[in-house]
């Protein structure tokens, strides 16, 4: 609507206002007893915050407000007439002006003006005393006659999709003005009468009739998205005069009993946590409240009041009353009691500089490394009783091992919950129907694993949510539900972490992903890539699908961030994606950062460390098989092409292959196996990890370093980066005689 | 509002001319009070009702209701668009059990 | 047949926004400047609604309200009385007078709107 010929008005009314307000204000000063004109001078303020409120001039309105309020003073007789208040009131005068007239030029105060502002502000709160506080609704709460407390048959919520309302309109609304008809006229804007029944039992006999009082009730089967709070606010103007009942439909009920449990974990009061839920309104608890206390006085009232005679408490007059369902009571209470249960947790528990856990896990690695010589000097002298103690030592020591790392373990459900509040506020701000779905909360990982998680998942949830989900009209198109899901998950396998991020969305767009990457240039215009290639195009640098910059991703931080930040956390992350079906985001993660079981194998003099977790077998490579797996790059392992990879070859060890014989050692990462060929095997032993120096940063295939009970060193390998170099060799081996009959076609081509 | 009454046989109709609200309220209740006393059938002519409030539609369910009683039928006829309205918002045509008939559309 | 609603405050603009965003939302209306104007206008057509300010010169909001239930014709008619959050105490006397509803000031076009819708819908 257009409202610039009222906005002139409000500007020409505003300075005749404050000229009033102005001669009045210095007529005071003579005669300060003169209450029509502080009346005049309150007025003036007043119609000048009213009106500027409705034009939305915010600065205008909070500032007069408390000129309103140092007025209100004066006119009530709290507050004398002095010439500093008179002074101060016409400051403000000049200052409401030079506001107005900023809103006017459509510009914003100069720094000067807000100095003065500030100054004046102070000065008026000072005034008042302090901040003035709303009192919280002293329970003015007219005393609707009778809060009829005998119609507590309300259920926990419908047993349908609909809303239930249960409304007794008060004797006197007609009289008022108030025709119940018109709020159900009103009602119908919100949503859909599924069915009413008009109840008139409360109709007197003819002769008893007043024609001017209402009888009438209503139970309203209610279809609608609104909340209870818009429902709840249909009947306003009457809530006073009313008996009402909002029962919310059965999903509203669980949406109530997600939103409580997604609650941070504050110490909130019963009545807050379900306003905050939805479940229940301000004003059905300001009421719920008021029965309260009231029922606490007439306990006390009664005299003696012993420990049984406890006022009630405020869930149960809740339900009683039938403001809210005894489930969502009992799930706020659950939520109550977990909050206050993790703090009597943490009275237990005690608070450790994580520096020194850092360095007692040092120490625990030292250790390990030491026992580990023990064992080596043991099995060298093999002797019978140093063996046996030597043995002992070493379990213990493992067992240290364990208890140390597990201090550092925590569940990764902490992190996982956070996002349940993201993706209520996000899919609201996308205006899609977004549910989190969370499992395996209760899977370990390092701390420092945890703790750098946070951001990659986000980015990775508000991806799904952000582009992952359609819009609900797309999905009901497509035949989905129009609630979307984005899941987490989490588990163990193999040594390792792994976080899922999934959704139920359209998937991922191929062929836009790869003309994105060409117009970024990150492919050649006539590269035949696999599906699962053009997939892993998002985890390029600089790569970004949205087409339009949105608040949420899409920043051009991209995917790519993410794979580094997990990459720096020695993982990895994979996309498996469907078109139509959704997209599922994996996550693998080391367990911990500091120590592993490991498997050494050797070639020649050098040795290397194994994670044992992603070893599946370990088999001999000899003979003709030998020969036929030399020349062909994998191996036939019971009819599975196992690629291999000669570690002699990776690290460029100039020595030759022992005559006789070599060893493969099968591991597996995720999906992929492949087969790593060494010289010998030489058994399991605990490995702390050592980070390697800077220098070494781009190393690839080695993780770090150890060091042997013995005192020698050992890499650590990555098994990660050496099946991607396992693959990409077989890849270009491909690649190549797919690329020869293409290029004898597009020779001329230039490139 | 106004109220015409007219004798058929056996049956007083009252016809409601203007708005069945709150203003005309106790004025409508004065009328049915004496029309109910003289313990006949009644029939109520909606056809020129104009508009319609909750004040209205109790009073017809009161004034059905003690016809009833006395054993004498209550029948409302001719709905006119305003109180169609009504009868559906508040699904009513049961309560009441009148047939409706949708006013007839001008050519 | 379009509601008619009169809007009675003294402040010109706040008619006028008023105004502008009922009459956008297809209803008649028509405006007074305080008690005693809006008295004056009231000769006996229907009114289906009438917004008040309560702080204004010559007759406050409650005093009209209180007149104007003496009226036959406008005994019934609902009232939105526009009030600020510190006249707690000028609601009941309202309220004893007749005017049920009330609204705080200040509120932008579209809440008017919808608790005007809430009485009578357009």
């Amino acid at each position: 609507m257009n409202l610039e010929p009222a906005l002139e008005a409000f500007f020409a009314e505003a300075d005749e206002l404050l000229t009033r307000m102005e001669e009045s204000l210095l007529q005071l000063e003579s005669e300060p007893d003169n209450d029509e004109l502080i009346n005049d001078i309150f007025r003036a303020a007043h119609t000048i915050k009213g009106t500027a409120g409705v034009f939305g001039f915010d600065d205008v309105v909070h500032f007069t407000h408390e000129v309103e309020s140092v007025l209100d003073r004066v006119r009530d007789g709290q507050m004398q007439v002095s010439n500093d208040v008179i002074g101060l009131l016409l400051r403000n005068k000049d200052h409401i002006g030079a506001l107005v007239r900023a809103v006017a030029e459509k510009r914003e105060l100069d720094a000067a003006q807000r100095a003065e502002g500030e100054a004046q502000m102070a000065a008026l709160l000072a005034l008042l005393g302090k901040q003035p506080d709303k009192p919280a609704a002293t329970a003015v709460v007219a005393a609707s006659a009778d809060v009829s407390r005998s119609e507590s048959a309300v259920s926990d919520s419908c047993a349908n999709e609909n809303w239930h309302l249960s409304i007794r309109f008060g004797a006197d609304v007609l009289r008022g003005g108030m025709d119940p008809l018109s709020f159900i006229r009103y009602l119908c804007t919100l949503g859909e009468i599924v069915h009413l029944d008009t109840l008139f039992d409360a109709l007197p006999q003819w002769l008893q009739l007043d024609p001017e009082s209402c009888y009438l009730g209503f139970e309203i089967d209610f279809r609608s998205e609104a909340s209870k709070a818009e429902i709840e606010g249909v009947f306003e103007f009457v809530r006073d005069e009313c008996v009402l009942h909002i029962i919310p439909p059965r999903s509203q009920i669980s949406e109530y009993i997600s939103v409580l449990r997604a609650l941070p974990e504050d110490e909130l009061k019963l009545g807050e946590m379900l306003v905050l839920s939805g479940a229940l309104t301000r004003a059905e608890l300001d009421r719920g409240l008021s029965l309260q206390s009231e029922a606490a006085s007439a306990v006390s009232a009664e005299g003696d009041g012993g420990p049984s005679a406890a006022p009630p408490q405020l869930g149960e007059i809740l339900i009683e009353s039938g403001a809210v369902g005894a489930g969502v009571v009992d799930a706020a209470l659950v939520k109550q009691k977990q909050v206050k249960d993790t703090k009597a947790q943490e009275a237990r528990s005690l608070r450790i500089d994580a520096d020194k856990l850092d360095q007692l896990i040092e120490l625990v690695g030292e250790l390990v490394v030491a026992s580990a010589g023990v064992q080596n000097v043991a099995q060298m002298l093999a002797q019978a009783q140093l063996t046996e103690a030597s043995e002992v030592l070493t379990r213990l020591v493992e067992e240290v091992r364990d208890q140390a790392l597990s201090l550092r373990m925590v569940q990764i459900g902490a992190t996982f919950q956070r996002f349940q509040r993201v993706v209520r506020d996000v899919s609201r701000e996308l205006g899609k129907d977004i549910e989190l779905q969370i499992s395996g909360g209760e899977t370990d990982l390092d701390k420092t694993v945890v703790e750098r998680i946070g951001d990659p998942l986000m980015h990775l949830v508000r991806n799904s949510m952000d582009h992952g989900i359609e819009a609900t009209e797309v999905r009901l198109a497509a035949g989905k539900p129009a609630r979307a899901k984005v899941m987490l998950n989490a588990y163990h396998e193999a040594g390792s972490i792994v976080i899922d991020v999934a959704d139920d969305g359209g998937g991922l767009n191929r062929q836009k992903i790869l003309r994105k990457a060409i117009e970024r240039g990150l492919v050649a215009e006539d590269a035949q890539l696999s599906e699962r290639e053009i997939d892993r195009l998002i985890f390029a640098p600089g790569f970004s699908t949205a087409d339009q910059v949105s608040n949420l991703s899409g920043r051009g931080v991209g995917m790519d961030v993410v794979r580094r930040d997990i990459e720096a956390l020695r993982g990895t992350v994979d996309i498996d994606t469907e078109p139509g079906k959704g997209t599922r985001i994996r996550i693998r993660l080391p367990l911990t950062l500091a120590i592993i079981d490991g498997f050494r194998v050797g070639i020649d003099k050098a040795s290397f460390v194994l994670p044992v977790d992603m070893i599946v077998e370990c088999v001999e490579l000899a003979g003709s098989i030998r020969d036929a797996a030399r020349s062909r790059g994998y191996l036939d392992m019971r009819g599975e092409v196992l690629p291999l990879l000669w570690l002699r070859e990776v690290f460029d060890i100039d020595s030759p292959a022992p005559e006789r014989r070599e060893n493969v050692v099968v591991v597996h990462f995720g999906q992929t196996k492949a087969g790593i060929v060494v010289d010998q095997l030489m058994g399991e032993h605990q490995t702390v990890i050592r980070p390697l120096g800077k220098l070494f940063s781009a190393l690839r295939g080695v993780s770090g370093s150890t060091i042997l009970g013995s005192g020698e060193i050992a890499l650590i390998l990555d098994v990660a980066g050496l099946m991607k170099m396992a693959g990409s060799t077989g890849m270009t081996a491909a690649g190549i005689t797919e690329m020869q009959g293409q290029n004898s076609r597009e020779m001329s081509a230039p490139s | 509002m106004e109220i015409e009454r007219t004798d058929d046989g056996d049956v007083t109709e009252l016809k409601v001319v203007g708005e069945l609200t709150i203003y005309g309220a106790a004025e409508a209740y004065g009328f049915l009070t004496r029309a109910l006393s003289e313990r006949r059938d009644l029939r109520v002519n909606l056809a020129q009702v104009s508009e319609v409030d909750s004040s209205g539609v109790q009073l017809l369910l009161a004034a059905k209701r003690a016809a009833e009683k006395q054993g004498h039928s209550f029948e409302l006829v001719a709905h006119s668009e305003a109180m169609l309205e009504v009868m559906e918002l508040l699904q009513l045509s049961h309560v009441f059990g009148d047939p409706l008939v949708m006013p007839a559309q001008a050519a | 047949m379009a509601k008619t609603i009169m809007v009675v405050d003294d402040s010109s603009s706040l008619r006028q926004v008023v105004s502008i965003a009922l009459k956008g939302a297809g209803y008649d209306v028509f405006e007074a400047c305080d008690g005693k104007d809006a008295l004056s206008k009231l000769t006996g057509q229907k009114v289906h609604l009438v917004v008040s300010d309560v702080n204004m010169p010559n007759m406050d909001g409650i005093t009209f309200v209180k007149e104007m239930r003496k009226l036959p014709a406008y005994k019934f008619t609902p009232v939105i009385m526009l009030t600020t959050e510190n006249q707690e105490s000028k609601k009941a006397e309202g309220q004893a007078a007749g005017a049920k509803a009330w609204m705080v000031k200040p509120f932008k076009p579209d809440q008017m709107l919808m608790a005007v819708s809430k009485l009578c819908l357009p």
